[in-house]
């Protein structure tokens, strides 16, 4: 049993699709906690609900059922502002397809969230865009679209857009998923380091080493959690191999 | 507005550059045919009403009859009476009588009737100078003035000159009678009265037939006389007045003064004048087309934004999910929208205002080809184009932020899968029938399945299309309908020569003219009469043509039913407004001569026999003989057609004819075709620019459509 409050709580959450005359039950009465400075990493294998579940508790997708508890109060009941704030305030989102805006540059695809999502003052944004490519290696590349940037660094320009708006929980949908060894190692390092000053970070994956850097991991097999595992020493990025 | 959102819409635009650049011009297009046509619209109404004012035109003619003349000082006495009470502003008295204009024409002789008008100038002036009532030459700085009042020096009315090449410095003789006298045109004027050239009781502008010519008084008066004379004859008095109110009883005031002088005068108000009235009725009629045209057009453009624009922002929801995922507000969502909406605007009104530069200058070549004369420099009208703007912003912005609005509702996730949009909804019956239909290859199958699943997104896609095909197509049609009724009117015209009459003459009239003229194959006495078709509560005007022999003078293409005696045959066009069959009745206003004397106008009850098909307008058939019946015209006609050999136009003839007696005007064929064309040119010239653009348009629209539909189907974002 965990004394520190949770910053989420699942309770029983499920999500069905209808997809023509067929019903599909991505998630089956779910329950887990997602405590603070936490690494938490989903595993399963592929289909098996693990960004369905990423997007329930990211706020861009409701579930057909259970709860979805935030500071108490179930995410399915809050008004479309509600929402928003949510997902401006609380999560920061870490696409598998990095989700960069096209025509902007590495530093502007920043820059506009810090504009627009965070209403930062413009004498702010750029001394803040900077310091974030920074915090991902990328301090030289911030002039460059996405299309001029590797897969690795793409990844790093969307962690750095989702570290931008400092969320409480960091979501990562398969984050090494399309990066090499070296590059996967990095972003690793990287989202563990947010884990820390009561945020939380919900890796999910289908890489069962991953497992290893986590404080707790979920093993999902066709929308249920299996078993859930708590690692009292997670190994350090460094260490892992894959 | 914070400059990230700014640069990426620029960015926007450049990345996808040709199909904004389309969308831009889509709406350019509607803006710059709203601006030029509406500035177009005002440059007519306010050319007309320029030319009115500047030329200080007359509110009141008196016109003394059967050829009666005062002297300048009993007209001067007879208006210093009323002068007070009446608030005369100007008034001005002239001597004015017809003519006959000799000069050379394509190296022969041509006789035409002309009118002299005889004005009070002072020696070295000109008639801008002295003339205070319908001033000649107003919208000249500097006129070339007469060297002296005994000078044999005339100006020359300016459509006349133009039509057979009159210069300054050439001489013209007019005839009068026995006098005749050679005069040196100092320059070409618009006369006011006669702005274009038709006079009353013509059915038909008739400047190659008609002449008008400026004198000074003393020349007049010599050219009427035969002698050169201190006397000053006067017939003719235009007036101005500070308040047209009071005008029944200034004519009441001056028909008795004149009365007393044994003088009998006619009255012609300013709206009377036969000149002023085509040219604003001309204008009246246009004007409806003419602000229907750019808003169909303005109206086809939207709708094509509309199409192309919801579905380029769906085509952007992908990045309106991301942007919610990102925590983005709705609020901000839309203001990025209408930033692209705004940068649409902007540009297209640009593209607007260049485009209207071209059609500006066509419709400023058509304006002064209407008047012939410079009127008002084209200048823009500021508002329209601000108005322009105005609703290109509206649209672009309504465009861009409903969808937005709408795509800002779903939910993040399903549009960043791409699972929105992706129809749940079966194929339907008939997707499925065609599923199992072996025979049908896949790549038509996924067609019509496609359109299956989105109806509406198919079916707007086929409207803007359609619609804006639609729309070219129906411009060239008008324009090719135009000039098509331009080219059956000169077909269905059989006859060579059309002789206007003065008045009602006995049929003898023609006796002994194919005798006197080698050449003349046939001659065919004719009543044209101008009539109003009544059926019920409608009327309608037209122009009744009743040759003695209808066969050789039209080429009558029956639509329906024949030319039968005792019965009229009418126009495909008055057959549809009014919706009659041959067999129907219809009311006809006719002018009927009493048993004692006179006409008076009565309603007669005739039955439709055929109708005709040719483009002649307004133009009804019937047997002369008919005619005759119902009107008691009985040996009296109105005018004479003329067939020639060969269809030859003989100058010696001609200039016979127009010196006879009760002869007022000789026309040839081509001289009608020339006139014709002259009136339809504003219609046919603004059709072809409405053609043009809307083909441009067209091409923008689909082409917009399609390139949207290909972005679609790569799932590009």
């Amino acid at each position: 049993m965990n004394a520190v409050e949770p910053l989420i709580k699942v309770e029983n959450m499920s999500k069905s699709y209808t997809m023509g005359e067929v019903t599909v039950n991505a998630l089956r009465e779910v329950t887990f906690d997602l405590f603070p400075d936490q690494v938490t990493v989903i595993l399963g294998p592929s289909g098996c609900g693990k960004t369905t579940l990423l997007n329930q508790i990211g706020g861009i997708d409701t579930p057909t059922g259970g709860k979805l508890l935030v500071g108490g109060r179930e995410i399915q009941k809050l008004s479309q502002k509600e929402l928003t704030d949510y997902r401006r305030k609380m999560i920061g989102f870490v696409f598998q397809f990095f989700n960069l805006i096209p025509n902007l540059t590495a530093r502007e695809n920043i820059e506009f969230v810090l504009e627009y999502v965070m209403d930062m003052p413009s004498g702010e944004v750029k001394r803040r865009a900077q310091e974030l490519l920074a915090s991902v290696g990328l301090g030289d590349r911030g002039d460059h679209f996405p299309y001029q940037l590797s897969g690795g660094e793409q990844q790093r320009v969307s962690i750095a857009r989702a570290l931008a708006k400092d969320p409480r929980i960091l979501l990562a949908d398969e984050p090494t998923g399309e990066l090499d060894y070296s590059t996967g190692k990095k972003i690793l390092e990287l989202l563990v380091s947010f884990a820390n000053n009561g945020r939380s970070v919900l890796i999910v994956t289908h890489n069962k080493e991953l497992g290893k850097i986590a404080n707790r991991v979920l093993h999902l097999r066709d929308g249920r959690v299996l078993r859930e595992v708590t690692n009292e020493r997670p190994m350090p990025v460094s260490q892992l191999e894959w | 507005m914070r400059k990230t959102f700014i640069k990426k819409g620029l960015r926007e635009i450049w990345a996808h550059k040709i199909q904004y650049f389309l969308l831009a011009l889509v709406i350019g297009l509607g803006v710059a045919a709203y601006s030029s046509f509406n500035d177009f619209g005002r440059y007519r109404k306010d050319g007309l009403d320029q030319i009115f004012e500047e030329s200080n035109f007359m509110d009141l003619q008196v016109r003394m009859n059967y050829g009666s003349t005062l002297n300048e000082s009993e007209v001067l006495s007879i208006l210093k009476e009323v002068e007070d009470t009446y608030e005369i502003d100007g008034r001005e008295m002239r001597l004015v009588f017809e003519v006959f204009i000799e000069h050379e024409y394509e190296k022969e002789l041509k006789i035409t009737r002309g009118e002299v008008i005889g004005q009070f100038v002072s020696g070295g002036n000109s008639p801008k100078d002295d003339i205070e009532v319908n001033t000649p030459l107003f919208y000249v700085d500097d006129p070339e003035p007469y060297s002296t009042p005994v000078g044999d020096e005339c100006y020359i009315e300016r459509k006349f000159a133009k039509a057979y090449g009159f210069d300054p410095g050439e001489l013209i003789n007019i005839n009068r009678g026995n006098v005749s006298k050679n005069l040196e045109i100092k320059e070409q004027a618009a006369i006011p009265e006669y702005f274009f050239v038709i006079r009353e009781g013509d059915f038909a502008p008739s400047e190659r037939s008609f002449g008008v010519v400026l004198l000074p008084m003393e020349t007049a008066m010599e050219l009427y006389t035969g002698n050169r004379t201190d006397q000053r004859l006067v017939n003719d008095v235009v007036l101005t007045l500070n308040d047209t109110g009071k005008m029944d009883n200034l004519k009441e005031d001056l028909r008795r003064s004149f009365e007393r002088k044994g003088v009998v005068v006619k009255f012609t108000e300013k709206d009377e004048n036969p000149s002023r009235y085509f040219l604003i009725s001309d204008y009246e009629n246009d004007k409806e087309s003419m602000a229907v045209m750019p808003a169909i057009i303005f109206g086809v453009s939207a709708f094509g934004l509309v199409m192309a624009l919801r579905r380029m922002i769906r085509s952007h929801r992908p990045q309106i999910g991301i942007f919610k995922a990102l925590g983005m507000r709705d609020r901000t969502i839309l203001i990025y929208f209408s930033i692209i909406g705004i940068f649409i605007a902007i540009l297209g009104t640009l593209l607007g205002y260049l485009l209207s530069i071209p059609l500006n200058m066509v419709f400023q070549g058509l304006g002064e080809r209407m008047l012939d004369f410079p009127v008002e420099h084209y200048n823009i009208t500021y508002i329209y184009y601000l108005y322009g703007a105005v609703i290109s912003m509206i649209l672009c912005l309504s465009c861009t932020l409903i969808p937005a609005a709408l795509a800002v509702r779903v939910k993040p996730i399903d549009v960043i899968q791409g699972k929105e949009g992706v129809s749940r909804k079966q194929v339907g019956r008939l997707g499925g029938v065609l599923g199992r239909s072996r025979w049908l290859p896949v790549s038509l199958k996924l067609t019509i399945r496609n359109q299956l699943r989105k109806p509406f997104k198919s079916l707007s896609t086929i409207m803007g299309v359609g619609m804006s095909l639609a729309l070219f197509l129906g411009f060239m049609m008008v324009f090719e309908s135009a000039i098509a009724a331009l080219d059956s009117t000169t077909e269905g015209m059989e006859w060579d020569y059309e002789v206007m009459l003065d008045g009602f003459q006995p049929e003898t009239i023609t006796t002994g003219w194919e005798d006197e003229h080698p050449g003349m194959e046939d001659v065919v006495p004719s009543i044209i009469l101008p009539t109003i078709l009544e059926p019920d509560d409608d009327a309608y005007e037209a122009l009744i043509y009743s040759p003695d022999d209808l066969d050789s003078v039209y080429d009558i293409d029956m639509e329906r039913g024949q030319i039968r005696e005792g019965m009229i045959v009418i126009s495909w066009y008055h057959a549809e407004k009014m919706g009659l069959e041959p067999g129907d009745t219809i009311h006809v206003e006719l002018p009927v001569l009493g048993p004692r004397a006179g006409f008076r106008m009565e309603r007669k009850e005739i039955t439709i026999s055929g109708i005709h098909s040719n483009h002649l307008g307004s133009a009804a058939f019937m047997p002369l003989a008919t005619l005759r019946n119902i009107t008691g015209l009985e040996g009296l006609i109105n005018s004479v057609y003329i067939m020639t050999e060969d269809g030859r136009q003989i100058r010696e003839m001609e200039n016979d004819l127009i010196e006879r007696e009760g002869v007022t005007s000789v026309s040839h064929i081509s001289d009608r075709e020339g006139l014709m064309e002259q009136y339809l040119d504003i219609f046919i010239g603004t059709i072809a620019v409405m053609a043009a653009v809307s083909m441009i348009l067209a091409g923008a629209i689909i082409y917009t459509m399609f390139r949207i539909s290909a972005r679609e189907h790569r799932g590009v974002s």
